[in-house]
C-alpha cells in the first residue's frame, strides 16, 4: 500500500441536561415540532442567553475523563453565518479559548492497546432542524435549537476506517459511564464529522483534508471513510492533486458530494460573545467534579478480572455495558457473589433486555430481587433452572424474590431426611430397578432418579437426590448381599 | 388617571409636528394603578427599540413594522410593577443606528425648542417627549451617546447607567457591550425615581450587575472635596457656545465647594475609531436574527433560501443600517480582525484602565461637553456620513468603559438654544454621580442664557 491513511474525528455530542443551555426549555427529543422554544432560543429581538450550569459541569467531566487540561477561565464565541436552521445568525460556540484542550483517551483495536489525543472539548448549542417534505417543501423544527452540546476534537490519530470505528464505540462507551448523555445516534445525540488525508507511507507531512458530514452512524462513519480513503488514493495514483474540501455523504448512494472548496470555505467571523462574560473555574470547582468521574471500563474490566476473578471475556462483555456493569457492582454491594451473579446478568438477564427491548431500569429486575434470586441458587433453595425462571418472571413482573418463588413454585426440597424417605418409598416399590441396577444396568439409575423427582412433584433438589440416591443403592445392594 | 389622559391628549396632538411617537397607547388610562406604588399615575414614553408585551416595537425599521413582543423588557416589567403607566413608544433612529433623529422608517423627529432643527439621537422621540411636556420622564437607550446627546440638544436631564446596571433582557440588540437602557427626564430628582425601579441585578441578563443608584441627596452630603476632573485640550474641539456652558458649570461647582482639577482625558484620538469598529461588529451580529423567516419583514420576491434572507434585509433595513452591518462585517472578516477589532478590543481595555485610574487618583466626576455644538439645521448632515460620527467624541468614552455619565441642562445659548454639559463618574458610582448632579441642578436652577 502506497499510501497511509490519516484520520481526524468531530464528535458532536448532546448533553443530557434538564434545560437547554441558554434557556429553560425542556432538553428532550422528539415530540411536535416548535413546541420545546420560547423566545431565546428562537432568537427573537431582545432575548439574552443564560448559561446552564449543568452543560458546562458536563463538560468538564468529560475533559477530566480523558485527562485533558480545564481552562480556568473560558470564553464563548459567535460562529457567524445565515442558515434557516440558526434562528440568530450565530451559534454561540467556543473558538480561541476551549474549555478543554490536550487530553488523550485510550481504546481497543484488534486487540491492540491505542491512544488518541485529544485536542479540545468545548460547549456550543445545537441548531433546529430542516425537514424536506415529499411536496418538495422545507419546514424548520426549533425544538432543537439551543440543545447543549459538546465537541469533542481528535488530532489525526487514525489511520484506518476499522481503527477510527473502534475509537468512536470505545468514546461512546465512556460518554455512557460519565452519563453525560444517552449516545443515541438515531436521535441524533452522537453525530460525528471525519477528515481524511492520504500520504505516502513513512512520511509525517499531513496533506490536504477533506472533511466529510451528514454521517449518521458508526458503520456509515467506517463506510464514508473507507470510500474516501480510496477516492483519494484512486486520484493520486493517477497524477492527480487532493484539494481542501467539505462533502456531503450519502450513505444509501455509498458516495460523496462537493459541498464547500476551499475558495468557498465559510468565514465565520468568529469573535468574543459579549453577552456571557468569561467562564471562571476555580480548582475546587474542578475536584469536585473529578469526584463524579466514576470508574471507566478499562479500570472496571481490570478490577473484575483482579479482584473477583471473573474471566477476560466475562469481565470484557460486562464493562463494555455501562448499564449492566453498575447494575453488577451494585448487586456485588449488596453481597452477591460475583461470578454467578456475572454470568445469569450476562445470561438470563440479557436475553431478556434483548427479546423486550427493556432496559434494566425500565423492567421489574431490582438490586433486591436478583440478588435474593441469586442467593436462594446459592444456598440450594432453588436450582439454577429455576433461577432463570425466576428472573425472567422477576424482568416481567416485578415483585419480591419470595414471591416469585411462591408463583412459580421452583422451592426445592433440599431437607435430606424428607429425600430419604421418600427415596426409601421409591426404592421399596421398584424392586425390578434395583434389580437391574445391581445387575449393571446403568440407566436403572436414571429411571429411579426420575420416579423420585416425580414423586416429588419436581421439586426435590437434584444434587441432594443423587447423593441420597446412590448412597442407598450403595447401601442396598450391601444390605441384601 | 387625569394626568394620563392629557397626556395621551397632548402626544397625539403634537405628533403632528413633532412626530415623537410612533405608537400612542390610547388605552393607557386604563391602566392605572389604584394602590399607592411609588411612580403610580406616571406616564412614561418608551423608545421603541425596548420590547412591551402587546404593544409594537419596531425599532423605527420596516423590518419590525408590524412586530409585536409577547415579552416584556426587563426595565418594563419594573416599571409596570412600580404603577407608572406606558404611553406610547417613541421614535428613533432605526435599530439605535444615527444622532439625528432622521433615520426612521417613520420619518423624522424634529427638536421642540425649535422644529427646523434635529432633536439629536437615536433616543429621539424620548427626548422630545419630555422636552415637549408630554412625560416626565422617558426611557431611552444609549451605545455611544443616543441618550446623553438627544437630552443635550433638547434641554432635558439624559442619564446612561453604569454597564449593567439596568438589565438589558427585552433591550433589541445594537452592541452588546456597549448598550444600556437609559432614563431622560425634565430633573434629577425624576430620574432618581425612575432609576430606583429599573437598576436591578437581573439572573436572565449575565451582563448584569446589583449597582444602588440612591434615590435622593444623602444625609451630609455637599459638593465640599468632591474633586471635578476637566481637560482643556478635549474640551476645545466644542464650539464657543458649548464651552460657555462648561464655564457655567465649573463656576457653579467651584462655588458650591468643588474643586476643579486640570486632568488629561484618556486617549481621545482613538475614542470615535474604537468605537465604530467594535461597535459595527456587534452590530452586524446582532442584526443577523433578522432574516425574514421567523418574525419580521419577509421579502415577496425570491426563488430560493438565500433570497429570502437577502431581499428580506435589503428590503427592510434603511441605509445607515446597511452601512454600518457592512463595515462590522468588513472588522470581523478573516484577515483584518487583528488589525480592527482585536486591536479595538485592546484599546478598549487600556481605555478603562487609564479611566479607571483618573476616576479614582485624579478626580471623583469628569466634566466635558456632552455635543460639540448647539442642536444642528435639519438637512445639515455632512455628504460624507462617516462625518458624522465625530459628534460622539465626547459620549463614546463612557460607553466603552461602561462608566456611567449624564447629560444636563446648563442654559441656552445666545440663540436661544439648549446647552448641556456631561458629568461621568466611576463604574458602578451611579450614586455619587447622580447626588452631584442634583446638587448642581438645584444650584442654579432655572438655566437661562450662558
Amino acid at each position: 500500500m502506497k499510501w497511509q491513511a490519516v484520520i481526524g474525528l468531530e464528535v458532536h455530542v448532546e448533553l443530557k441536561t434538564e434545560s437547554k443551555m441558554y434557556c429553560n426549555c425542556k432538553n428532550q427529543f422528539g415530540g411536535q415540532p416548535n413546541t420545546r422554544c420560547c423566545p431565546v432560543c428562537i432568537g427573537m429581538p431582545g432575548t439574552l442567553p443564560k448559561l446552564n450550569k449543568q452543560a458546562v459541569e458536563y463538560a468538564v467531566l468529560t475533559g477530566l475523563a480523558v485527562d485533558a487540561k480545564i481552562s480556568s477561565k473560558t470564553r464563548q464565541c459567535r460562529k457567524n453565518y445565515f442558515y434557516p436552521d440558526l434562528p440568530k445568525g450565530y451559534q454561540i460556540s467556543q473558538f480561541s479559548a476551549p474549555l478543554c484542550t490536550d487530553g488523550q483517551f485510550e481504546y481497543f483495536y484488534n486487540n491492540t492497546a491505542c491512544s488518541a489525543r485529544i485536542r479540545q472539548i468545548h460547549i456550543e448549542e445545537d441548531a433546529g432542524k430542516l425537514i424536506h417534505s415529499p411536496s418538495g417543501e422545507t419546514m424548520i423544527d426549533y425544538n432543537r435549537c439551543g440543545v447543549p452540546l459538546i465537541e469533542i476534537v481528535t488530532q489525526p490519530d487514525f489511520h484506518s476506517a476499522e481503527q477510527a470505528r473502534a475509537f468512536l464505540e470505545s468514546l461512546r462507551i465512556l460518554l455512557l459511564y460519565l452519563g453525560v448523555s444517552d449516545c443515541r445516534m438515531q436521535e441524533g445525540s452522537l453525530r460525528c464529522d471525519v477528515n481524511v488525508s492520504v500520504r505516502p507511507v513513512g512520511s509525517n507531512v499531513l496533506m490536504p483534508r477533506v472533511e466529510m458530514k451528514n454521517i449518521n452512524t458508526f458503520s456509515g462513519a467506517e463506510r464514508a471513510i473507507k470510500y474516501e480513503i480510496q477516492r483519494q488514493c484512486d486520484i493520486l495514483d493517477n497524477g492527480g492533486e487532493i484539494y481542501q474540501e467539505t462533502r456531503r455523504w450519502d450513505d444509501e448512494a455509498n458516495t460523496s458530494i462537493v459541498l464547500r472548496t476551499k475558495e468557498n470555505a465559510a468565514d465565520y467571523r468568529y469573535f468574543p460573545e459579549p453577552d456571557i462574560p468569561y467562564i471562571c473555574i476555580s480548582t475546587e470547582d474542578v475536584e469536585r467534579i473529578r469526584e463524579n468521574v466514576p470508574e471507566l471500563e478499562f479500570a472496571k474490566k481490570k478490577r473484575y478480572i483482579q479482584q473477583y476473578g471473573l474471566a477476560f471475556d466475562t469481565a470484557e462483555q460486562l464493562s463494555a455495558d455501562p448499564k449492566l456493569a453498575l447494575f453488577f457492582d451494585a448487586c456485588v454491594n449488596n453481597k452477591a457473589p460475583a461470578k454467578e451473579t456475572a454470568n445469569l446478568l450476562l445470561g438470563q438477564v440479557l436475553n431478556c433486555v434483548n427479546e423486550s427491548g427493556k432496559s434494566i431500569s425500565d423492567s421489574g429486575l431490582t438490586v433486591e430481587n436478583f440478588t435474593d434470586i441469586i442467593s436462594y441458587m446459592c444456598n440450594d433453595r432453588i436450582s439454577a433452572t429455576s433461577a432463570k425462571k425466576a428472573v425472567a418472571f422477576l424482568f416481567n413482573n416485578a415483585g419480591t424474590a419470595e414471591n416469585a418463588v411462591a408463583e412459580l413454585g421452583i422451592e426445592q426440597i433440599s431437607d435430606s431426611v424428607i429425600i430419604e424417605k421418600l427415596v426409601d418409598m421409591i426404592l421399596q416399590e421398584c424392586p425390578d430397578a434395583i434389580a437391574d441396577f445391581k445387575a449393571g444396568k446403568k440407566n436403572a439409575l436414571g429411571y429411579l432418579t426420575g420416579q423420585c423427582m416425580r414423586q416429588s412433584g419436581g421439586k426435590a433438589n437434584p444434587r441432594l437426590l443423587s447423593q441420597i440416591l446412590n448412597e442407598k443403592m450403595e447401601r442396598w445392594s450391601f444390605n441384601n448381599e | 388617571m387625569n394626568n394620563i389622559f392629557s397626556a395621551i391628549e397632548k402626544a397625539t396632538e403634537l405628533n403632528k409636528d413633532l412626530n415623537a411617537f410612533i405608537t400612542i397607547d390610547k388605552e393607557a388610562y386604563k391602566k392605572c394603578c389604584k394602590e399607592n406604588l411609588p411612580l403610580c399615575g406616571m406616564p412614561i414614553a418608551v423608545k421603541d427599540n425596548i420590547c412591551t408585551k402587546g404593544m409594537r416595537t419596531t425599532c423605527a425599521s420596516q423590518m419590525l413594522e408590524s412586530f409585536v413582543p409577547c415579552y416584556d423588557a426587563y426595565a418594563i416589567a419594573a416599571l409596570k410593577k412600580a404603577g407608572a403607566v406606558v404611553l406610547g413608544k417613541t421614535n428613533m433612529d432605526e435599530f439605535g443606528m444615527g444622532s439625528t433623529g432622521g433615520n426612521s422608517f417613520f420619518g423624522a423627529t424634529v427638536n421642540p425648542i425649535d422644529k427646523k432643527r434635529i432633536p439629536g439621537g437615536s433616543s429621539s422621540g424620548s427626548a422630545v417627549a419630555v422636552a415637549a411636556g408630554i412625560v416626565p420622564a422617558a426611557l431611552g437607550t444609549d451605545t455611544g451617546g443616543s441618550v446623553r446627546q438627544p437630552a443635550a440638544y433638547c434641554g432635558v436631564v439624559g442619564l446612561k447607567p453604569s454597564y449593567g446596571a439596568v438589565s438589558r433582557a427585552g433591550l433589541v440588540a445594537f452592541a452588546s457591550s456597549l448598550d444600556q437602557i437609559g432614563i431622560l427626564a425634565d430633573s434629577v430628582d425624576t430620574v432618581w425615581s425612575v432609576a430606583s425601579e429599573i437598576y436591578s441585578y437581573d439572573c436572565n441578563d449575565m451582563t448584569s450587575r446589583s449597582i444602588n443608584p440612591g434615590n435622593g441627596i444623602t444625609e451630609g452630603f455637599s459638593l465640599n472635596n468632591i474633586r471635578i476632573g476637566v481637560c482643556e485640550k478635549y474640551n476645545s474641539a466644542a464650539d464657543d457656545d458649548i464651552l460657555a456652558g462648561i464655564s457655567k458649570a465649573e463656576e457653579i461647582l467651584k462655588n458650591a465647594g468643588a474643586e476643579i482639577v486640570d486632568v488629561q482625558a484618556p486617549m481621545t484620538e482613538q475614542l470615535l475609531a474604537m468605537y465604530y469598529i467594535l461597535s459595527s461588529a456587534e452590530a452586524s451580529s446582532n442584526l443577523s436574527r433578522f432574516d425574514g423567516i421567523k418574525y419580521g419583514k419577509c421579502t415577496k420576491r425570491f426563488s430560493s433560501v438565500d433570497e429570502i434572507i437577502t431581499y428580506s434585509r435589503y428590503e427592510g433595513f434603511g441605509d445607515e443600517v446597511k452601512r454600518r452591518i457592512l463595515l462590522g462585517t468588513f472588522v470581523l472578516t478573516q484577515g483584518y480582525y487583528e488589525q480592527y477589532y482585536a486591536r479595538a478590543e485592546i484599546g478598549r481595555r487600556r481605555l478603562m484602565r487609564q479611566y479607571n485610574a483618573l476616576l479614582k487618583n485624579e478626580c471623583d466626576i469628569f466634566l466635558s461637553p456632552v455635543t460639540l455644538t448647539t442642536a444642528p439645521e435639519i438637512g445639515c448632515a455632512s455628504k460624507q456620513k462617516v462625518r458624522m460620527y465625530e459628534g460622539d467624541y465626547y459620549t463614546v468614552a463612557a460607553n466603552l468603559t461602561g462608566m456611567p455619565a449624564i447629560s444636563i441642562p446648563v442654559g441656552y445659548s445666545s440663540d436661544g438654544l439648549p446647552v448641556g454639559v456631561q458629568m461621568m463618574s466611576g463604574y458602578g458610582k451611579d450614586e455619587l454621580l447622580l447626588q452631584v448632579a442634583s446638587l448642581f441642578e438645584k444650584e442654579f436652577k432655572g438655566g437661562g442664557k450662558l
